[in-house]
């Protein structure tokens, strides 16, 4: 299955573009009802595969179940990952970014934990021999290790990129209320209150840009479950340490 | 040349769609305590996912500012801010409500919450109106009255209805206060140029449209009175 265009599938031209307490991009009633149920009803298929199966447990700091995206992606989910839709991020965003793109579906149970403040500026590797057809680098944790490069296949050419850009689709959710949880919370400071919490609305969506000051988490979900789409753009590695320094990268830990 | 209006509880449901409403006639400072009006500002502007660039809807951005109106301080930089940035102040409008409702006999949070809602509807009001009459409107009547300078408080109808059942007493009684506080502000502001009335609808939007308490803010706004209180029903707007 072919992806669709942006414009064939999109309901809101019209997004907001947010500048405190970090530039971020919110909009609501992003994709039309149809394609809305499509993506909706792929989300549902994987998930009635069983939790523990379909969606291992997260790793420690995200109480969350991830389920990684395969780079032969098919479906309504291959959007996600497709040629058009990083190029109107990128082009959104303003942000010079690689074809290489990593993307996931995550599902919180009810009472799920706070997330840690965080930034998003870590190192994500691809294998440089693995780009599709249309010049799309899907991430693949069969061809070499996301975090930290070790290659998993013969022939594997893992190249470090930085996240550039991050973004959040919330869809198969409840519909919410004030008091709910599940927000994505956004902080000028690790130490600070949180400056907006964007709620977990299906076919709404939150992306920034990965920088030094992109302080966000997830908060608890009290009332439901919390599903979304979570999609990370790269840029090079030398883009980012000319822009912030080499400190500034968040390596992952082991 | 654009009204320079300050406008609090900017993020309410009659604040933001009076910002949607005439953002192109006012230059509006949208006073706001926690969440920012969701309107166009110095804030957020909206974009086009798929051409990115120049809207119209962009090309009147109200300027927001965060403030918590029981703090004196946060008084004092409305005001300041404002003052900074469009030099002048033609019309304050104080839609900014903290409703609390509940039984007298018994609600805890209803008579917690009296002094909140009396300070926001009365003291707060007093305490804005002085500082701007200070900083500025007491510099020179003539100049307020070839602007037709004003305030305008947002009262309500509960102000002189009793709406059983409701748990309104305290809200009601505080915008009870507002009223006789605008009559007396229209009285002593008479003296500087300025004209005071407060606006005075039932339910909104339900039982009245959000739009004609918009179109009442413009009558009292636009208009020559002073003392008075527009009140918006179903049978229509009446002046008293």
């Amino acid at each position: 299955m072919t992806p669709p265009e942006p414009a064939e599938v999109l309901q809101s031209r019209r997004w907001w573009r947010r500048e405190r307490p970090f530039t971020h991009f919110v909009a609501t009633d992003v994709f039309s009802p149809e394609f809305y149920a499509e993506l909706e009803g792929s989300f549902r298929a994987i998930l009635a595969g069983g939790l523990d199966k379909s969606f291992p447990r997260g790793k420690t700091g995200y109480d969350a179940y991830i389920h990684s995206f395969p780079p032969g992606i098919d479906g309504p989910l291959s959007f996600f990952v497709s040629r058009g839709w990083h190029d109107l991020l990128a082009a959104l965003a303003g942000v010079k970014v690689t074809d290489d793109v990593g993307a996931a579906l995550h599902h919180h149970e009810p009472g799920s934990r706070d997330g840690t403040i965080h930034n998003d500026l870590n190192p994500g590797w691809f294998d440089a021999s693995a780009a599709g057809a249309d010049g799309i680098n899907r991430a693949s944790s069969a061809r070499c290790d996301y975090k930290h490069g070790e290659p998993l296949t013969p022939g594997a050419q893992p190249v470090e990129r930085i996240r550039a850009i991050a973004m959040i689709y919330f869809l198969n959710n409840a519909p919410w209320r004030e008091g709910d949880g599940g927000e994505c919370a956004l902080y000028a400071h690790r130490g600070s209150t949180a400056v907006q919490s964007i709620p977990p609305v299906s076919n709404s969506l939150l992306a920034f840009e990965c920088t030094p000051y992109s302080y966000h988490r997830f908060l608890a979900n009290r009332a439901g479950t919390r599903d979304s789409v979570v999609l990370w753009l790269h840029r090079k590695r030398e883009h980012a340490v000319e822009r912030w320094g080499q400190r500034a990268i968040v390596t992952w830990s082991r | 040349m654009k009204r320079v209006c300050v406008l609090t509880g900017a993020s309410g449901t009659l604040g933001s769609a009076f910002c949607r409403a005439h953002a192109d006639r006012y230059d509006i400072v949208a006073v706001y305590r926690t969440r920012p009006p969701a309107v166009v500002s110095q804030l957020q502007r909206v974009v086009d996912p798929l051409e990115p660039g120049h809207l119209p809807e962009n090309g009147h951005p109200v300027f927001a500012v965060q403030a918590d109106l029981t703090q004196d301080a946060d008084l004092a930089r409305v005001v300041e801010v404002t003052l900074a940035r469009f030099d002048r102040i033609d019309v304050v409008i104080h839609a900014a409500v903290q409703p609390t409702f509940g039984s007298i006999l018994g609600s805890g949070a209803l008579v917690a919450s009296a002094g909140d809602q009396f300070r926001l509807n009365v003291v707060v009001p007093l305490q804005l109106a002085a500082l701007v009459a200070r900083e500025f409107w007491q510099r020179d009547d003539r100049d307020n009255r070839a602007w037709n300078r004003s305030w305008i408080n947002v009262s309500s109808a509960s102000a002189t209805h009793v709406y059983s059942g409701r748990g309104q007493s305290m809200y009601a009684a505080s915008k009870a206060a507002m009223n006789t506080l605008t009559r007396h502000m229209a009285d002593e502001f008479s003296a500087i140029g300025v004209r005071v009335n407060a606006i005075a609808p039932n339910s909104f939007p339900g039982i009245v449209s959000t739009k004609s308490v918009i179109a009442g803010l413009r009558e009292l706004d636009d208009g020559t009175m002073t003392g008075k209180i527009l009140s918006i029903g179903r049978a229509g707007t009446r002046l008293s």
